[in-house]
């Protein structure tokens, strides 16, 4: 490498990581406790779980799940009705004033699918966990904050590929992994930046790439909502199962129709006619496959509460197959403990390596700058 | 281009780790999982233990400041 691209590559990293550096830092201390978050409720007390279901009852069924929320709050309508995939008897009703709300002042009710009884209220707003889960996602200021953080993460990644061009020249005359520690601590810490980094690399690139993917989710779901809309005015959607008669219009049964229409999958969700995730005359039920892969890909069928027929509005498109891949690799939630020990494991490199990186800039100029 | 492969043999042994690391246990379970355990933990290990390694030898330079 010539001296002068050795430079700009130089500069390159040396600006990309500083004005991200403090960010970053944040955003792995942040991570580390959400690796474990699932964990960490559990160990709280802030879990639910449904009863065991008997061996020859039947479960109480989506439409006793929704009364028994409904009940507990009168005057208010469900929006959304959510499966937890670790427990399948567990289900979380969403119910506010009105269908096209905006969920400020939304409700969440846990109930137990196997027994129709109400479990509780998860709380989800307040607690360390929120704390460091808004400080890790917004920064407590919405979307601008996302898109903010999402900025900074394109800067990681320049960080990232301009540090990967720097390895070589730096590694000209030493070994893999030599870290010459009788040189001062500028050297040392030089080598062992070079070293961490170059391992963890390709996590840190999809760890970080995928951190990027998830602050554009807002936008992604919001554009997905905007084209199926379009494809079902245009009378583009397809057909998977046809209308007829005999339908009451309940949950319970748009649950089935879709489920006949797609079988093999699991519901992931659903959404009342009028809310953001549907259209206005019919539910959306959200389906996921059952292989850790599909799992990640939900299916959006739209069902028709009236003739029971079930539409596909539109081929999920490649940005949204992006944004939901985006979902587990980031997060690491896909691999059982041992996945998420070895995680926290890479996140705590990645401090080092960022750290590291931050103290070889504070202590630049120093004897043996360069190698 | 010798030296070109002695720079980046490790670094490319341990990116291929990763990638299958972090693609096993998304593609299947079970074996899949365990897949990505023992690729994502070689990273780890590998990172771990030659930050912590005390050479044999001093430095491969023969300077003897500090």
């Amino acid at each position: 490498m010539s001296p002068h691209s050795l430079r700009t590559w130089g500069w390159i990293h040396k600006w990309s990581s500083l004005i991200c550096t403090l960010f970053m830092l944040l955003l792995c201390l942040t991570g580390l406790p959400l690796v474990f978050s699932h964990e960490i409720d559990e160990l709280a007390g802030e879990h639910f779980a449904a009863a065991p279901l008997a061996a020859d009852a039947r479960p109480a069924g989506a439409d006793r799940v929704v009364a028994a929320a409904l009940a507990a709050h009168p005057g208010l309508v469900p929006l959304y009705l959510f499966a937890e995939e670790d427990d399948p008897g567990l289900w979380y009703a969403k119910l506010d004033r009105d269908v096209a709300s905006d969920e400020r002042n939304a409700v969440l009710v846990a109930v137990d699918g196997h027994t129709g009884e109400i479990l509780g209220q998860p709380d989800f707003g307040s607690g360390v966990m929120a704390l460091m889960y808004r400080l890790h996602v917004d920064l407590y200021a919405g979307l601008a904050g996302k898109l903010f953080l999402g900025g900074m993460g394109c800067l990681l990644l320049v960080s990232l590929v301009s540090g990967a061009v720097l390895y070589a020249p730096f590694m000209r005359k030493l070994e893999f992994g030599c870290v010459r520690r009788q040189r001062g601590p500028r050297i040392r810490w030089l080598d062992l930046h070079n070293l961490i980094g170059i391992a963890t690399l390709v996590w840190l690139l999809v760890v970080g790439a995928t951190g990027v993917v998830n602050t554009l989710g807002d936008l992604i779901l919001k554009a997905w909502q905007q084209e199926q809309m379009q494809q079902l005015a245009g009378g583009r959607g397809s057909t998977l199962l046809a209308g007829d008669a005999g339908h009451d219009g309940s949950v319970e049964q748009a649950i089935a129709r879709a489920r006949q229409a797609a079988p093999g999958m699991q519901v992931d969700m659903v959404a009342w006619p009028g809310t953001l995730l549907s259209t206005p005359q019919h539910y959306a039920v959200i389906l996921r496959g059952e292989t850790p892969l599909t799992a990640k890909l939900r299916q959006a069928l739209l069902v028709d509460p009236a003739s029971g027929e079930v539409l596909q509005a539109a081929a999920r498109p490649w940005y949204v197959t992006l944004f939901q891949l985006s979902q587990p690799l980031h997060f690491g939630d896909y691999g059982g403990l041992p996945l998420k020990i070895l995680w926290a494991a890479l996140d705590l490199l990645a401090i080092v390596v960022i750290g590291s990186g931050l103290y070889l800039w504070l202590a630049r100029g120093r004897r043996g700058a360069r190698p | 281009m010798k030296r070109a492969w002695r720079i980046w043999r490790m670094p490319l042994l341990l990116a291929l780790a990763s990638c299958a690391g972090l693609l096993a246990a998304l593609l299947a379970d079970g074996l899949g999982d365990f897949l990505s355990w023992l690729a994502l933990g070689l990273v780890v290990a590998m990172s771990t233990v030659y930050s912590l390694r005390r050479p044999k030898t001093p430095d491969n330079t023969n300077e003897n400041s500090s």
